[in-house]
């Protein structure tokens, strides 16, 4: 199941050279920190959220669609995810319930 | 997608612009950051990313690693002894297919443990943190290995303590290489491969020894090195990560290469195939 929209709450990035950028929260309320990284892979954000090489580090993505397409036990490449903070550009709250195989099947079967 | 950051008690922030928070990173290098939708004091929050603790000199690879050994095995006849420093699923998912028995020991491993494994094999993983700071646990085993003449792979952190285990410096990057477009070319075929990439520190290019190793890949966009072979024992490793998730699969031939070695160096002995073209010549 999915849950609605949050409401917009505020959220502060800060640099420790001095830049502050101000965005949306997502996820857990609460403050992180750590070495800032950016990753510029367009697809495969859950094994890198899982990735244990990351650990202690906020991730920021490049590209600016994140969650568009959910997540899947598989693509864990660890048992949790790793990164201590995520920075995207846009951030896909809510992610389509997946359907069953079959049913998928069905329904190219019949549209196409 | 929220429900997945709550359930793994992640903090984010969306809505800002990162393609220009990104060029800012490569003008003034790596730096440390702090995301709060709870304090609203910017000097406070500046102050505690300037307080945070810098990934030079940190050891992280504890943290991630498995409390305790485990075989991992897909019964085959080849007994690999993986050191898992924050090892990624798809390694272990790389050589269960290429029908190995793995046995994943942890960062802090038992010295009389590994030797009692025997092993056809030794795998050193990827991992968080600084080089130099696992040392202290990694250059054991990886020394422990290259004295048993069975070969050495190693991945990421473990290519580095592999490096450093032959007098070779590793250095932290002015701005990391984390993607899955980075080329690098194998500088004996010619070829490039399109590579995942996820790594803030180097194998130091000006420090090169080359009665030690052999550079066998390098990245085409700055010339860092990207692969070594060693002189002194049966030794590949490289920088990149060629299990790729997420990425291009150019590069899962290393595994291969390193199975090619464990083959030459185990006393089994696969059975012949006849095949059934022979068979009709005959």
């Amino acid at each position: 199941m999915t849950s609605a929209i949050p409401d917009f709450k505020p959220a502060i990035l800060a640099l420790s050279d001095g830049t502050v950028v101000k965005g949306r929260a997502i996820g857990k309320t609460g403050t992180t920190g750590g070495e800032l990284c950016f990753n510029t892979s367009m697809t495969g954000y859950q094994e890198i959220f899982t990735d244990p090489s990351y650990y202690g580090q906020l991730m920021m993505m490049t590209y600016p669609h994140i969650g568009n397409y959910g997540t899947m036990s598989r693509d864990d490449e660890a048992r949790k995810v790793m990164i201590a903070g995520l920075i995207v550009r846009r951030f896909r709250m809510i992610t389509a319930i997946p359907l069953p195989m079959a049913v998928c099947r069905i329904i190219y079967l019949t549209t196409i | 997608m929220q429900d997945y950051l709550l359930n793994n008690n992640l903090i984010g922030i969306s809505d800002v612009d990162t393609r220009k928070l990104v060029r800012h990173i490569r003008t003034k290098g790596v730096m440390n950051a702090v995301i709060s939708s709870e304090i609203p004091d910017e000097e406070e929050l500046i102050s505690m990313a300037k307080e945070w603790d810098s990934m030079e000199g940190l050891e992280l690879a504890t943290k991630v690693t498995r409390k305790e050994a485990q075989t991992v095995s897909s019964d085959g006849p080849y007994k690999i002894a993986a050191f898992d420093y924050g090892i990624k699923q798809n390694i272990i998912n790389n050589f269960v297919n290429r029908g190995c028995t793995l046995r994943i020991f942890p960062a802090e491993a038992d010295l009389e443990e590994v030797k009692a494994w025997n092993a056809d094999g030794y795998f050193f993983s990827n991992g968080p943190g600084d080089p130099k700071a696992s040392a202290r646990y990694g250059l054991p085993m990886v020394n422990y290995a290259k004295q048993t003449g069975k070969p050495l792979f190693g991945i990421c952190l473990g290519h580095q303590l592999m490096a450093l285990s032959e007098g070779i410096e590793t250095k932290k990057m002015f701005v990391g290489h984390r993607g899955a477009n980075q080329p690098v070319m194998n500088k004996k075929t010619g070829l490039v491969e399109i590579t995942t990439q996820n790594h803030g520190f180097t194998v130091d290019e000006d420090l090169i020894n080359t009665d030690k190793v052999e550079v066998t890949h390098i990245n085409l966009n700055d010339n860092t090195i990207e692969g070594l072979r060693f002189k002194k024992f049966k030794g590949i490793s490289v920088q990149y990560h060629p299990e790729a998730s997420p990425g291009p699969h150019d590069s899962s031939y290393l595994f291969d290469q390193f199975m090619k070695l464990v083959k030459q160096s185990s006393d089994y002995e696969e059975p012949i195939e006849i095949s059934t073209t022979d068979k009709a010549q005959n």
